[in-house]
């Protein structure tokens, strides 16, 4: 099938347009990445797919059928949310370029919630890694999320938008502060051993905070999180016990579940006699039941609570993120541009097989002809061939590309014909 | 001006208005202590014999012990409540009656070193606890807004541990200073039983001795801290104040 970029969509929900509450219930845990690429495929609600889902994120990158276009993956979405609801407002969709751009803002942490967080690449990374794994991405996807990390790459060094000190660590640092005061001295519970947990575990101790306990399902890493800090790590079934005595609790963990509730925290904060705790989710879904913040003396905040502190530094980081736009929007419209180039890989291919097979016969003729040459001199017989072959085929390769990437259609359609080739037939073969 | 400067806050309140509070509040409390400087050095003892006079030397200790606890910048924000807070009690010294009252009490047992440290003790609680209410008032504010996730403009706010710990402070002290001069007057009245029984004044006072009392109690052998210890602040000080408004306008007796 021809190539069209408006084919390209982005579909999902991020933090600007949903709350936690409607993001958790859409979050696709990566063991089950897999299982919606190939309904997404086997559907054929998309020829190829990304799933990008986060604790900020869900968004669905797809190639569809313009006349469709996202609608089958609208409903594919509302349906993972909840039977019978709509995600209305929640859902933005982009296409064509605007879909490129959209992925390359995203990978270069420009539409992340603290702008210049690392750990998005990470992620994109990994969801093409479940993509390629499940063989959803094909020609265009792979061109596409390529580049995407290649640019997030890019604008981390060509600027100094990731330089900045505001981080999720720091940013819910300074929501404990607002509740706790110093840090320092004070009492810390990490449930959770993976990269967040580690950043905030990390400003915890940078904030003086005195006994670090690192709780996870896999002990070996809370063992090791626990020693990198100088804490130490108790069995995840303990981590209730632990909230008695901490101060600061941060969850990080991929349950699917809460795992503390308003009936688990309340006979707790009653053996406190009510000293403050600050518990900071991280997660999404979340960790922490909405009703424990109702419970007297407890502060929970959730990854959404930190736009508000980080929105300072976002500030302070306007001119660097300009820069950064400008060179995703140029990066874009390359990457769109160099989209069209694809729909002449068949032909090349063709045209390249065609070649070699012309050589292989004409070998097979001149078999008997070139018997009393020695092995040395047929093999430069047979490069002077190649050599021939390849140079008279490299002025219509090339043309092929330019008519691919210009739109010209039709001249590439009769380019095909002129060396006995259907263009059409070609895309059919190379879906088949 | 300085109470404009409070209400309007940090945000919306000119430079020039920010700037001057400070030294404003600075001098109006140097003036204000001058005053009472020479009203004491003239009659021998602080100027509560009008409730107008008791009011204003309210004014005056709740607002050095807010200047004494703004030292932490952070605290700045309480300007907001308690510089409105002085005007008010300001207006309503002006308005209350001002004609002097002889006391029924004699003229030598005013005099005496017990109670004027009576007086200077029951007024140094009075001034404390209030700002320790107006403390309790920002803390319920600013726990409100983290409950509900309010988190813009939080910066201007202390943490909610500061204002918990500055306000058991000032609540222990107030209470001491209270205690002080209760006791005193306790004292010199059981010295003095011919002189006069307890009135309206003296039964409020000691009503809300007892309430802050409990309170401290429970809150040391408890541990019950934030909003509880908030609440009863605001409760007790609301109370006292309402009860002592009440029987210096309709009853008669030696406090009046």
């Amino acid at each position: 099938m021809r190539l069209d970029g408006r084919d390209l969509i982005a579909v999902g929900v991020n933090h600007n347009t949903a709350p936690v509450e409607v993001r958790e219930r859409l979050a696709m845990p990566k063991e089950l990445l897999g299982m919606h690429l190939k309904a997404l495929i086997e559907r054929g609600h998309a020829r190829e797919t990304v799933i990008l889902s986060t604790c900020n994120r869900v968004e669905v990158y797809a190639l569809v059928d313009q006349v469709e276009g996202g609608r089958a993956i609208h409903a594919y979405l509302s349906a993972a949310h909840g039977e019978g609801y709509s995600l209305g407002d929640h859902l933005y969709q982009h296409r064509g370029q605007e879909a490129v751009r959209h992925l390359f803002r995203v990978a270069a942490s420009l539409d992340s919630l603290i702008v210049g967080e690392p750990q998005i690449l990470g992620q994109l990374k990994s969801a093409y890694d479940v993509a390629l794994e499940n063989r959803a991405a094909g020609r265009v996807l792979n061109r596409v999320m390529r580049r995407a990390i290649s640019v997030g790459k890019k604008v981390r060094t060509e600027t100094t938008i990731g330089a900045s000190k505001v981080s999720v660590g720091t940013a819910g640092v300074g929501l404990a502060k607002q509740v706790l005061g110093d840090l320092g001295g004070r009492h810390g519970l990490v449930v959770g051993a993976g990269e967040l947990a580690e950043l905030v575990a990390f400003s915890l101790k940078t904030q003086g905070v005195h006994d670090l306990v690192v709780v996870n399902r896999t002990a070996e890493r809370a063992k090791a999180l626990a020693s990198k800090f100088g804490g130490r790590s108790v069995s995840f079934d303990a981590f209730e016990k632990e909230l008695e005595t901490v101060d600061v609790a941060v969850f990080s963990t991929a349950s699917q579940q809460p795992i503390l509730s308003r009936e688990g925290i309340a006979p707790i904060m009653r053996r406190r006699r009510y000293r403050p705790l600050f518990l900071l989710d991280l997660s999404v879904p979340r960790n922490v039941s909405p009703d424990v913040q109702d419970v007297e003396g407890v502060y929970v905040f959730n990854i959404d609570d930190l736009e508000a502190v980080a929105l300072k530094g976002r500030e302070k980081r306007q001119e660097e993120a300009e820069v950064a736009e400008t060179l995703v929007r140029t990066e874009a419209e390359k990457c769109y541009r160099s989209l069209d180039a694809l729909n002449a890989a068949p032909l090349i291919g063709a045209l390249t097989n065609r070649a070699d097979d012309i050589l292989a016969i004409e070998r097979q003729r001149s078999h008997k002809l070139l018997a009393d040459l020695t092995d040395q001199q047929r093999d430069a017989v047979v490069s002077m061939n190649r050599a021939v072959v390849k140079r008279l085929m490299h002025d219509p390769i090339r043309m092929a590309r330019r008519l691919a990437e210009e739109g010209r259609t039709e001249e590439l359609e009769l380019l095909a014909e002129f060396f006995g080739l259907q263009i059409e037939e070609l895309f059919t073969q190379e879906v088949e | 001006m300085v109470a404009l400067a409070g209400l309007l806050g940090e945000q919306h309140r000119p430079k020039w208005l920010g700037a001057l509070s400070s030294p404003a509040l600075f001098a109006g409390a140097l003036l204000h202590g001058a005053g009472l400087g020479v009203i004491i050095q003239e009659t021998g003892r602080l100027p509560v014999h009008t409730p107008g006079a008791s009011m204003a030397t309210v004014g005056f200790f709740f607002v050095v012990g807010h200047m004494v606890i703004s030292r932490n910048p952070k605290m700045d924000v309480l300007s907001q409540i308690v510089m409105p807070m002085v005007v008010v009690l300001l207006a309503i010294a002006l308005l209350l009656p001002n004609e002097f009252r002889p006391s029924p009490l004699p003229e030598e047992s005013l005099s005496q070193i017990w109670i004027r440290i009576h007086v200077l003790m029951v007024f140094l609680g009075l001034g404390l606890l209030t700002l320790s209410f107006v403390v309790s008032v920002t803390y319920m504010v600013l726990r409100r807004r983290l409950k509900l996730k309010k988190l813009t403009g939080l910066s201007r706010f202390p943490d909610l541990n500061s204002l918990d710990r500055t306000n058991a402070r000032l609540l222990l002290f107030g209470f001491a200073a209270l205690s002080n001069g209760i006791a005193l007057g306790g004292v010199w009245w059981a010295a003095h039983p011919e002189t006069t029984s307890i009135d309206a004044t003296a039964y409020a006072t000691i009503a809300a001795w007892i309430w802050y009392a409990i309170a401290i109690q429970v809150r040391v052998v408890s541990g019950w801290r934030g909003k509880f210890a908030s609440i009863i602040s605001i409760v007790g000080f609301s109370g006292l104040m309402l009860a002592l408004v009440i029987c210096n306008l309709n009853f008669s007796g030696w406090h009046q």
